[in-house]
């Protein structure tokens, strides 16, 4: 029972990075937008 | 391998998490100080709309991002230096770090990232000037503030007030990429500010700082001397809050609003003075904070009702 809530966190855990990386590679495509529009 | 948790104590008395430990998100936010955080952001925003200039609409929100991320990183760096005298202390004992929620060196390691990152990116991003003056201001809070000054002087607060002063700064640096009188004139603002705030919650909060041996300046000098400061800085802030309309930052309507509250704000600090107990303290704080919201409030509104008319 406690594997399973820990495997379960982890997968969850796993989903926010993923999230986060993600979010990070579209922030820096719209920065490299908006600087290349501004130039 | 199962999620266990931990805690031993360390020597400075704080209950310390193992690393390896299962640490909620909601920890990981405490430690950004997110009270903090809005209002140091919110001053950062309005330094970014009065700055002349403009600046793309993606990078304005990487730039408020970047703000938040680096006030948040030093408030973690400064968990994790603090943690035992957090410990000792009623307000901070439940923080993350000295609670045993989260291990120090994590705390620490977030810190950093975090402030590498927000610097980097908001060089990257937006300019050097923006990227420096938060650069500045993280090793500021850290290693002038925390480190060198709040447990050593009962100017504590009045020196590292300016980490909180420099945000409108950055904000303003952001758009403009110049540091000038008028954002000058926002961080004194802030600068003047923050004793009569803090030196209100530390009258009240007294015994708290004694009993972790942090020097504030009622503990050091005693409630009258403390008092009669506040009332000076605060007699020093009316005019300072009344500058932006001198340089032409803002209009009449600021002005008029400025003055208004700084007399409130006067009220307070004289009700202080003549109350011995400590519930003006207690009500003088709350105030300051939104004291210091609406003189922000009141700039912006003036610059809308520049551009509508």
């Amino acid at each position: 029972m406690r594997d399973k809530e820990f495997h379960r966190r982890r997968r969850w855990r796993n989903y926010a990075l993923a999230g986060v990386l993600l979010g990070l590679v579209v922030l820096f495509f719209f920065i490299t937008m908006a600087r290349m529009g501004a130039q | 391998m199962t999620a266990t948790q931990y805690a031993s104590v360390d020597a400075g008395g704080a209950a310390s998490a193992a690393v390896g430990q299962e640490i909620a998100l909601k920890d990981f936010i405490a430690l950004l100080k997110p009270r903090v955080m809005s209002l140091v952001v919110f001053t950062g925003v309005v330094g970014m709309v009065l700055a002349p200039g403009a600046l793309h609409p993606v990078l304005a929100i990487v730039a408020i991002l970047c703000i938040a991320v680096g006030a948040g990183a030093a408030g973690a760096i400064n968990m994790w230096y603090d943690r035992d005298i957090d410990a000792l202390m009623t307000r901070t004992k439940n923080r993350p770090v000295p609670a045993g929620r989260v291990p120090p060196g994590i705390a620490l390691g977030f810190g950093i990232t975090l402030s590498i990152a927000s610097v980097s990116l908001m060089a990257l991003a937006v300019n050097g000037v923006a990227a420096g003056l938060l650069a500045f201001t993280i090793f500021f809070y850290v290693v002038i503030y925390s480190m060198a000054l709040k447990r050593r002087t009962p100017q504590n607060i009045v020196i590292g007030g300016a980490a909180g002063a420099f945000p409108p700064m950055i904000g303003w640096a952001a758009v403009s990429g110049d540091i000038t009188l008028a954002s000058i004139t926002l961080f004194a603002i802030i600068f003047l500010w923050t004793p009569p705030h803090f030196w209100a919650l530390a009258l009240y909060k007294k015994d708290d700082y004694e009993k972790a041996g942090v020097p504030m300046l009622p503990v050091v000098a005693g409630r009258k001397a403390t008092v009669w400061q506040m009332l000076a800085y605060t007699v020093a802030l009316i005019p300072i809050t009344l500058l932006p309309c001198y340089i032409g930052l803002s209009g009449m309507v600021y002005g008029a609003g400025a003055l208004a509250l700084g007399l409130v704000f006067l009220g307070f600090a004289i009700s202080v003075i003549r109350d011995h107990s400590d519930r003006s303290a207690r009500r003088m704080f709350p105030f300051s904070i939104l004291y210091l919201f609406l003189i922000f409030v009141l700039l912006l509104v003036d610059q809308s009702l520049w551009i509508a008319v």
